[in-house]
């Protein structure tokens, strides 16, 4: 749900002045609507929502990388159909005692701000659910079902719009574009929970709450099933980071470049408009682009001078071989061409094929750039790095004819966002010849957005 | 082996005779039918509910018909209309299925039919004991339907599983815990509902989607996972063939050839897939150990690719097996070393074997008896491979 993109962006180190007084009116804002909601709210049901929106709370799973699954919403929006505005605001209160008391969060300021804009996402849904015609404890008429879309659509705005406001102040980006963000990657989810809800509360209201049990069973099987895939996930960019470390060991410099790089790739990518599937394909590609390096031997990608023909030869087949090796990794395929063509040219120049500017795809051009980029700003044994003004010289001069103008152009917007620095790499290259090992690599040099 | 397979076979026409009969009885007896409307919406349902399918890490595969279908059941239809309404859904999404260029599997018709036929009978044999509890609108109806849509779903699935003899390798219980999270889900899905019906009519229907699409939403997140990590484990080993430091399809050859083995020596399904990946794996060393002044001997290479697994984590029991998959059953003039796990050796052999085969210009009967000769193999999983290779 929307709320835990707040608790991750929301770091304390991070809390300005103007955020921590943002922070604390939502939190105000929260406790006011509690206060009028209280007098009139039936106490068993509200002890027995506040205590069933605690649990819900207690169980979320991450559905992709960025967008968290948790049946608290279901669990408001029941509160909705049940008891009206009045009940919805109460139950609010269980976010309160699970990220206090349950799941020990230690950031004080985090919990409060988000049962505050709980309280107020769940009134305007309530209050929405009324004006739209819903009649509260008749969840079964088909009026209530449309007052509660109305609802859950408000109240996934509102939420939306409090946590963007959050994350505006503590990492600076675009109101505009978080909502947005926000709301394309949680519609589909908003969708599944106001289904629920209303099957759960016409359960609750007509038969009883013993037959809750039977919709909590397949959540808790698509509960499990997400938490599989979270640890799998995880597992995976291990087993990433392994094959990666594999190619560093022939070429010192790869482990922190193809990091930057990757970083770098998805970042331009989304700027120029790819969605989720394509940007974790560009992520990976970006980072295995020179895979393919497994084939060269070491004497040759270690070679200081410059190469003769046999040894450019040997060279050149590493984009094609890279190629190969991840060719049956499916969610690859929308990046694959990205590895092939790596070292491609705008003006056809470039190797394996020589491909002509039609056909060379966005992700080839993506990946040359920012490689390059990247490359250029790191120091090297036989040269100190360049400043990114320089670097972007440099890119500029070269846009048109190796590279491609307009990602050249997205990428000096990315790299003033996140204020991009050189890295300095300290690899003595008599030692990486003789014995090629693991070379210790500074962080990537991402500072704090501004 | 061949008795176990013989149980399980015993143990699918029991089902079937156990079905019929269940089916049988409760369509003599009179049908207590609590819904006799939305037939129409039922059927409606099933089409669509076949053509979402929901499948598990486990290889478990059910299509949400089977809820659908489980509720009508369980409304007190009787095991002919339910029968009925399966095959109808099926015929219909089989159609739609051809039309889409997929080829519907037959067998799965006779399952469903079968299942809805036991569900049906079990439903009236319930209202027979308890006619004054009715599904659908009392609320004593909600654990009556809960137990029986679960068992059915947990019992049910892996009995009829079990007349496809492709699956026959795995026991019952492994077949329960299989289909495990898949059964429970459309089980409790089906007396949901059930119970919703009384409320909601066939508006109750509409109201499967959302727990439904919900469980396929997570189970597909994590079978895709799994198939990158598994695909990326072929890209790992395939990385070193494609760059000449081993024969091409050496990987893949050797860990089916593992998997063959270790089934036969009867290993659960966790073992068999940390041996597959080892079997992809095993030579993985190979690019790091690449020297051409120096040829890599195989144990070094064997340690460099267990660190390179161990590095990725999470795969720690894979690193394991590759790191000892070179060490010697027994060293010459000593007692086999009894503390090398048993997927070492088995990938030991089978690489032996690929390699002896493949490269060494030997058939597959004088490999094996290259492998009976030394103590280099262990002779339980060398006499393994025989009965592979003859069989």
């Amino acid at each position: 749900m929307s709320a835990d993109r707040a608790t991750s962006s929301t770091s304390p180190g991070s809390a300005g002045g103007r955020l921590a007084v943002y922070l604390s009116v939502v939190f105000v804002a929260g406790a006011a609507v509690w206060v009028w909601a209280w007098p009139h709210v039936d106490p068993l049901a509200a002890v027995a929502f506040v205590g069933g929106l605690a649990l819900a709370e207690l169980l979320p799973a991450r559905m992709r990388d960025d967008v968290f699954v948790s049946l608290g919403n279901v669990v408001v929006l029941m509160a909705v159909l049940v008891g009206g505005p009045v009940l919805a605001i109460t139950t609010t209160l269980g976010v309160l005692i699970a990220g206090r008391w349950l799941y020990r969060d230690r950031v004080l300021q985090r919990t409060l701000f988000n049962a505050g804009q709980m309280a107020l996402s769940a009134a305007s849904a309530g209050w929405v659910f009324v004006l739209a015609g819903g009649t509260a404890g008749a969840p079964q008429q088909v009026r209530s079902w449309l007052g509660l879309l109305a609802g859950a659509v408000a109240f996934t705005l509102v939420n939306c719009l409090l946590v963007a406001v959050a994350v505006r102040l503590s990492a600076g980006n675009r109101v505009r574009s978080t909502v947005a963000d926000l709301v394309r990657s949680s519609s589909v989810l908003q969708l599944l929970y106001a289904g629920l809800s209303i099957l759960a509360a016409a359960l609750l209201v007509g038969v009883g709450p013993e037959a809750l049990i039977l919709l909590l069973v397949p959540a808790l099987v698509a509960r499990h099933a997400l938490r599989g895939f979270q640890h799998e996930a995880e597992s995976y960019d291990r087993l990433v980071s392994a094959l990666l470390k594999a190619v560093e060991i022939k070429d010192g410099y790869t482990r922190g470049h193809t990091d930057r790089v990757s970083e770098l790739c998805v970042e331009v990518a989304r700027e120029l408009g790819s969605g989720y599937e394509e940007l974790r394909a560009v992520r990976y590609a970006a980072k295995l682009h020179d895979v393919g390096k497994i084939g060269v031997p070491i004497s040759v990608i270690n070679k200081p001078g410059p190469l003769d023909d046999d040894e450019f030869a040997l060279i050149k087949t590493h984009p094609t071989v890279g190629a190969d090796i991840l060719a049956d990794v499916e969610f690859l395929r929308p990046a694959l061409d990205g590895v092939r063509y790596h070292h491609e040219r705008v003006d056809g120049n470039g190797y394996p094929f020589g491909v002509s500017d039609q056909e060379l795809p966005m992700v080839a051009r993506i990946i040359t750039v920012c490689d390059a980029f990247d490359a250029m700003t790191s120091s090297r044994s036989y040269r100190p790095a360049m400043t990114v003004r320089e670097a972007f010289d440099e890119l500029r001069r070269c846009a048109g004819t190796q590279f491609d103008p307009e990602v050249v152009r997205v990428l000096e917007d990315v790299s003033a966002r996140l204020g991009w620095e050189p890295t300095y790499e300290f690899a003595p290259h008599e030692e990486r010849r003789t014995e090629p090992q693991p070379v210790r690599i500074p962080e990537p040099a991402t500072v704090a957005p501004a | 082996m061949t008795r176990v397979a013989a149980l399980t076979r015993l143990r699918g026409r029991f089902a079937i005779a156990l079905a019929v009969a269940v089916g049988a009885v409760a369509t003599v007896a009179p049908t207590h039918t609590s819904a006799r409307g939305y037939v129409w919406a039922f059927l409606l349902a099933a089409i669509v509910g076949e053509l979402i399918v929901l499948d598990d890490v486990r290889g478990a595969s059910a299509p949400a018909s089977v809820a659908v279908i489980a509720a009508f059941a369980l409304l007190g239809h009787g095991p002919v209309a339910a029968a009925l309404v399966a095959t109808g859904a099926w015929v219909v999404a089989a159609g739609v299925r051809t039309w889409r260029g997929e080829r519907p599997d037959p067998a799965t018709l006779g399952e469903r039919a079968l299942a809805a036929w036991v569900l049906g009978g079990a439903a009236a044999l319930g209202a027979l004991v308890r006619p004054d509890v009715t599904i659908g609108t009392d609320s004593a109806g909600v654990p009556v339907a809960a137990i029986l849509a679960v068992t059915c779903g947990l019992l049910l699935g892996p009995a009829v599983w079990d007349l496809r003899s492709s699956s026959a390798e795995a026991g019952p219980a492994s077949r329960i815990r299989r289909s495990g999270g898949v059964g429970i889900a459309l089980g409790a899905s089906a007396a949901l509902v059930a119970v919703a019906h009384g409320l909601l009519g066939g508006g109750a229907l509409l109201l499967l989607l959302p727990p439904v699409l919900a469980v396929r939403a997570g189970l597909r997140r994590y079978v895709d996972i799994r198939r990158t990590y598994d695909q990326t484990v072929v890209a790992m080993s395939r990385m070193t063939e494609l760059t000449g430091h081993a024969e091409s399809g050496h990987g893949v050859r050797v860990a089916d050839l593992a998997v063959q083995l270790g089934r036969t020596l009867g290993l659960g399904d966790r073992e068999l897939r940390s041996l597959e990946r080892a079997g992809h794996l095993h030579e993985l060393g190979r690019i790091v150990t690449d020297d051409p002044e120096r040829a890599a001997r195989d144990r070094e290479v064997a340690v460099a690719g267990a660190a390179i697994v161990r590095e990725a984590g999470g795969m720690d029991g894979v690193a394991d097996v590759i790191e000892r998959h070179r060490d010697p059953y027994r060293a010459v003039g000593r007692a086999p070393d009894r503390s090398l796990p048993l997927a070492s050796r088995i990938v030991h052999t089978a690489c032996e074997y690929d390699r002896l085969v493949r490269a060494g210009g030997i058939d597959r009967w004088g490999a094996l008896d290259v492998l009976q000769d030394g103590g280099a193999h262990d002779p339980e999983v060398v006499s393994a491979l025989v009965r592979v290779v003859a069989g």
